[in-house]
């Protein structure tokens, strides 16, 4: 099963950044998409930063929008869902709970090339730093959220886990999908029922799977006197590289907001 | 069950949240029909308790949008909200009611949690994330309409899966 943005090794400013900053300036670039979007500046402002984001990190932009091919239909239904539900006082016609309208359609379309970027966004964050960077990097700057009792360290153990059990549960996935397949499990009709039937010999399999995989786990380290009481320290490397990422992040995010307050006046 | 086991439960919940769409995807539109980031979440909050469940409702569809993109940004933290909601009101409702049948808990439990997850989340798109572009027509056809399917499978599958686990000794209950 193929993921989007998986890691790709290197030795780019993205690459060698302190895993916290690097959090941090990706939220920042997040915040200034999101702001950005709804105007035709400043979506061609977000495709610029993008792609100069992506030639800092050395990672190819191709392979990512060619694998949001398969999410098609998934972008079909958000237009859709806008184009007929979105009110409007000058729709095209309206019947019931359905208004198709100019504002509709314009709003759907900004959904979907929302959509896009911030996944090509986050596409570049896995492309760059492993999972295990990401939570380390969330960890830290979670860590002021223990002083409130709230149990960030195991909190951030039970991702680190579900994260090294993500291949295992894809590869059982496949395994239990060929082995359905090889005894005529799925009967792949042309209804909607059927389909959904055809899912059920995968999904039971692959939960009580994943549940002995937890139990078993569980056995080991219960075994080896593991009770989730040891602290792991907080890491936080602050160098030129770090400062400079945050910095160009800040005012990525400030132009952004200029960009929307433009776009609001000029309207 | 133990807090360890508990953890571990939660970490396979949060894989399986990852996991399950990228098999459902395999029919047109099944993410959207199926919703199956929302099994793992439900189940998670049945078998251990609502922390737990409400970190599988923020932690799942996070990663999930990590690794294969889906949800998308802009939907990332309304599916938060309602995941989280699921999990946390699934794991309050098991422990709460006082049914010594099982079975009839878990049905009970899904059916608040699910009502739950999707007025919350009705009610963050409304005043946070599509202020004054969100509409009631929009909320019942998301989530009663649209997911029609899932609502179903979620509600057959979720007690088969809890009542084979419970028999099969992993949760330390009986199914009644």
């Amino acid at each position: 099963m193929e993921l989007i943005g998986a890691y790709k090794p290197g030795t780019s400013p993205l690459h060698r950044m302190d895993n916290t900053a690097r959090i941090v300036s990706f939220s920042m670039l997040f915040a200034a998409f999101l702001i950005a979007s709804g105007s035709i500046l400043g979506y061609v402002f977000s495709v610029a930063v993008l792609l100069v984001l992506y030639r800092t990190g050395s990672i190819p932009i191709r392979p990512v929008l060619h694998s949001m091919k398969r999410f098609r239909m998934f972008f079909i239904t958000i237009f859709l869902m806008n184009a007929f539900f979105q009110p409007s006082e000058n729709p095209f016609f309206s019947w019931w709970i359905l208004t198709f309208s100019i504002d509709g359609i314009m709003f759907g379309l900004r959904m979907v090339l929302s959509v896009i970027l911030l996944t090509s966004l986050a596409a570049l964050l896995t492309a760059v730093a492993t999972p295990l960077e990401i939570t380390d990097g969330l960890r830290t700057l979670l860590h002021p959220l223990s002083f409130l009792h709230i149990p960030v360290d195991q909190a951030s153990s039970i991702i680190s886990i579900a994260i090294s059990f993500i291949p295992v549960l894809a590869a059982e996935g496949e395994n239990i999908t060929l082995s359905a397949l090889s005894r005529g499990a799925f009967p792949g009709g042309r209804k909607l029922k059927d389909k959904a039937m055809s899912l059920i010999p995968l999904t039971v399999p692959l939960f009580l799977s994943a549940f002995r995989r937890a139990d078993e786990l569980s056995f080991a380290m219960e075994a080896r006197g593991y009770n989730g009481s040891i602290k792991r320290r907080v890491k936080l490397s602050f160098g030129l590289n770090e400062a400079v990422s945050v910095f160009i992040s800040l005012s990525i995010l400030i132009a952004a907001i200029l960009l929307k307050g433009v776009s609001i006046v000029g309207s | 069950m133990s807090v360890l086991k508990k953890s571990l439960v939660t970490a396979v919940c949060i894989a399986l949240c990852v996991v399950l769409p990228m098999a459902f995807h395999a029919i047109p539109n099944g993410g959207v029909l199926f919703s199956p980031m929302h099994l793992p979440v439900l189940l998670c909050g049945i078998l251990t308790s609502w922390p737990f469940g409400l970190l599988c409702g923020i932690a799942g569809p996070l990663l999930s949008s990590l690794f294969t993109g889906m949800p998308g940004a802009p939907m990332l933290p309304q599916m938060m909200v309602e995941l989280a909601s699921y999990g946390f009101m699934a794991g309050l409702m098991i422990n709460l009611i006082g049914i010594r049948k099982r079975s009839a808990a878990v049905i009970i439990s899904l059916l608040i949690a699910m009502l739950f997850g999707r007025i919350t989340a009705g009610c963050a798109r409304a005043f946070i994330f599509a202020r004054g572009s969100y509409s009631l027509p929009m909320w019942i056809s998301s989530y009663f309409v649209s997911c029609l399917p899932a609502i179903v499978m979620q509600l057959v599958l979720i007690p088969v899966i809890a009542a084979a686990l419970d028999k099969a000794g992993f949760t330390g209950r009986k199914m009644g």
